[in-house]
């Protein structure tokens, strides 16, 4: 009866896994033609190699750029669409919108906003008179394009997980601190935050995983053509261009292979970490 | 603790094979399909059949004499040749009874990508176009077959072809492709935005630096209108320079770069100076609005281009009207074009070996070089077609393109790591053209890491 599923973990899965370590020790140039066992020389070459200190520095300013504020944000939308507005179901639609949207999509409308010549957001800045700027290629703001689309896209779908989590909260722990006089700051606060702690180290596991592979906005408004993926692309991305550009694959590998230590060891420090402060009660 | 460790990894490792996932080998099942198994063996000629059968002795697919259904996969990339390959298939169809030709068109930002891992799953198209960069790297390779024997066994004739193109595609000795077309590189300029600056438009002796004064009566910046495109563009720009300042991209015998001489760096820098005086948009601006679409949308008043680009300008019927071509300018007396094109080669992992040159010497042959020539996509190879092509823009001097393929051409500097080196360049030249390191740094940071592949093709 598991037989499918193992097959398809050992397809997908342990296959690639292992093949992808294996590949790391090789030199393999382009149609994958292996070129012989190498040792470590493609993590020699990749930690001597500047351009992937930069792109390892990239990618932890994403993370430390989108992940506090994708869970903020997401977590303060999600107080607020648990009170009782009108048309609270279509504020929620509207903050789920991004969420369900292609990614493709969604990158391709943002350069369109972006765009330094023919830009929305430009129209706008010199309108009320501020100098129109290459937002995308620009040294100083690519980065942060990068970011804003990433947390808009990030907010809806960690607000309804969040959501969730809050009205999984029991009510009776409420009421007993509106008899005791508590304000709507301190019941959030006492309350809450809490009780809701599981999900918000959920979130955060699964922000920081999903930050350390941003790719797909990278790829579509920055581009592999572009001087500005120098200081914008992560670790996927090099990972990408190594491989289907550059054709290292063994090299790429390599990448492959560092990232996933860095999450692992950053998950299993979350994990130990946890004690400290998620309330499983 | 420990299942919740195993279990982090596990998920940590999920997430991660997924990157390797993209490049495990996709296995589409491409050549042989019998779906239209009614077409008959009579019309096929007898000597090919024998020929066929012979070949189907060593493969173990089982595809039997040559009447079957066959599927034929060309792959390309250039949106304008849709016309002309339409009719070409019509033809070669009505022609082979029982052979589909598929064509493939991808965006040439994918193009190479797509390509590559198509052929490492080994289910690329039988047929694909090729260009300079990247001829020596699939031919080295193995992933192209060479074409010698066949062509001689052809009443193909090789001098029909531009000898710049024959050579572009013969590595090692062997010929691996035949030109489809060729191509030269001219100055357009919008015509609306020199009446309006009031400058004369460019004549056949126009220097370098009249060229520069033009510029810079044209740029207006108060309307966000440039003088001239100057950003990274290797074959449409530098490189047609870099000769003329006395310097050169590759030796002849290629084992060398020329990025270390002042001569080459000075060849660059004159275009990175034309950026620096504000007579062109940013490399950043050129990003992310290509130079045509800025020329297209009168932002820019002159452009190095190809002949190619005459399809997509008349495509703007307003557009088509405002510009026209005329001779590089010269510098220090002379002037001359890089001149390159494309070709088509033949799969090593095509099952259907013999259908696949039967395309291919199609393509080549004169009737498809008229068909090309009269689609206007670009200049059919074949010695006399050019004509053709020509004629479709009667509005514009296109008569330079052919004059500069005759006259003043440079081939296309290539080697079998071109695709590798042209990265390289690439990436240290944008830096440079974006003004964060200098043109001479660029350079010979180049020569270094070139030098290096050069020594170990």
């Amino acid at each position: 009866m598991i037989a499918p599923v193992t097959i398809g973990l050992g397809i997908f899965y342990f296959y690639p896994f292992f093949r992808v370590i294996r590949d790391s020790l090789h030199n393999i140039g382009a149609f994958d033609r292996d070129q012989g066992f190498v040792g470590f020389k493609n993590y020699v070459t990749m930690f001597s190699d500047a351009e992937m200190w930069q792109t390892l520095l990239n990618t932890f300013k994403y993370v430390i750029i989108i992940v506090p504020c994708s869970l903020l944000l997401a977590l303060f939308v999600a107080v607020l669409l648990n009170t009782r507005i009108k048309g609270l179901s279509i504020f929620r639609v509207i903050y789920f919108l991004p969420a369900i949207t292609m990614s493709v999509a969604v990158s391709m409308v943002w350069r369109w906003i972006f765009n330094g010549d023919y830009g929305i957001l430009n129209s706008i800045m010199t309108g009320i008179g501020l100098p129109a700027r290459q937002w995308l290629n620009d040294r100083s703001t690519s980065m942060l394009c990068i970011c804003i689309v990433a947390i808009w896209s990030n907010v809806g779908y960690y607000m309804i997980i969040l959501l969730a989590g809050i009205q999984g909260i029991s009510k009776g722990y409420y009421e007993a601190a509106e008899i005791d006089g508590a304000s709507g700051f301190q019941k959030f606060y006492k309350i809450t935050l809490p009780l809701l702690t599981p999900t918000i180290f959920y979130v955060v596991i699964m922000l920081i995983i999903s930050t350390f592979q941003t790719f797909d906005g990278i790829y579509l408004m920055i581009g592999t053509k572009a001087n500005a993926i120098k200081w914008t692309q992560s670790v996927v991305m090099y990972f990408y261009r190594s491989a289907f550009d550059y054709s290292k694959k063994g090299y790429a590998s390599a990448v492959a292979v560092l990232l996933f230590v860095i999450i692992m060891a950053i998950t299993v420090f979350q994990m130990k970490m946890q004690k400290k402060w998620v309330n499983y009660d | 603790m420990r299942r919740k460790i195993l279990s982090a990894i596990l998920c940590v490792g999920m997430t991660a094979s997924m990157l390797t996932g993209c490049g495990s080998s996709t296995t589409t099942s491409t050549d042989t399909t019998e779906e239209t198994k009614e077409e008959t063996t009579e019309e096929a000629p007898a000597a090919e059949e024998a020929e066929s059968t012979e070949e189907v002795a060593d493969e173990p697919v089982a595809e039997a004499a040559s009447g079957d259904a066959v599927e034929l996969h060309y792959a390309y990339w250039q949106d304008t040749l849709g016309d002309y390959l339409n009719e070409c298939k019509a033809n070669f169809e009505a022609a082979n009874p029982g052979v589909t030709v598929v064509l493939e068109p991808t965006a040439w930002g994918e193009y190479w990508t797509k390509l590559e891992t198509a052929a490492t799953g080994g289910a690329v198209a039988d047929v694909f176009q090729m260009n300079g960069p990247n001829v020596g790297k699939y031919a080295s390779a193995g992933v192209i077959v060479p074409i010698d024997d066949m062509l001689a066994s052809s009443d193909l004739d090789l001098k029909n072809y531009p000898e710049a193109m024959n050579n572009l595609y013969t590595v090692d000795g062997q010929q691996y492709g035949i030109a489809i077309d060729y191509d030269t590189i001219g100055l357009w300029y919008n015509k609306e935005l020199f009446d309006a600056a009031g400058v004369e438009y460019p004549s056949e002796d126009w220097t370098w630096d009249d060229m520069v004064a033009a510029a810079e009566k044209l740029t207006d910046e108060a309307n966000g209108v440039y003088g001239i495109a100057a950003g990274y563009n290797d074959q449409g720009c530098f490189y047609n320079t870099v000769p003329l300042t006395g310097g050169y991209i590759l030796n002849d015998d290629k084992s060398a770069s020329g990025f270390s001489l002042p001569e080459t760096k000075e060849g660059i820098k004159i275009w990175v100076d034309l950026i620096d005086k504000g007579l062109s948009p940013t490399q950043a601006s050129l990003t992310e609005n290509a130079d045509y679409v800025q020329f297209m949308s009168g932002k820019i008043a002159m452009m190095f281009a190809g002949d190619w680009y005459a399809a997509t300008f008349v495509q703007d019927e307003e557009f088509a009207k405002k510009c026209d071509v005329q001779y590089l300018p010269k510098i220090n007396g002379k002037r001359t074009s890089v001149i390159h094109g494309k070709a088509n080669c033949i799969s090593a992992s095509s099952k259907n070996q013999e259908i696949a040159w039967k395309w291919v010497e199609y393509l080549a042959s004169k009737e498809a070089n008229e068909i090309l020539g009269k689609s206007g996509a670009a200049i059919p190879s074949y010695t006399g077609c050019a004509e053709l092509y020509f004629e479709q823009y009667p509005n514009y001097n296109m008569g330079i393109f052919a004059d500069e393929a005759e006259n003043m051409s440079y081939p296309y500097p290539a080697s079998k790591t071109s695709a590798e080196w042209g990265d390289i360049m690439f990436n240290q030249l944008v830096s440079a053209y974006s003004q964060e390191i200098s043109v001479d740094e660029a350079c010979d940071n180049i020569a270094a890491e070139m030098d290096a592949l050069l020594a170990s093709e």
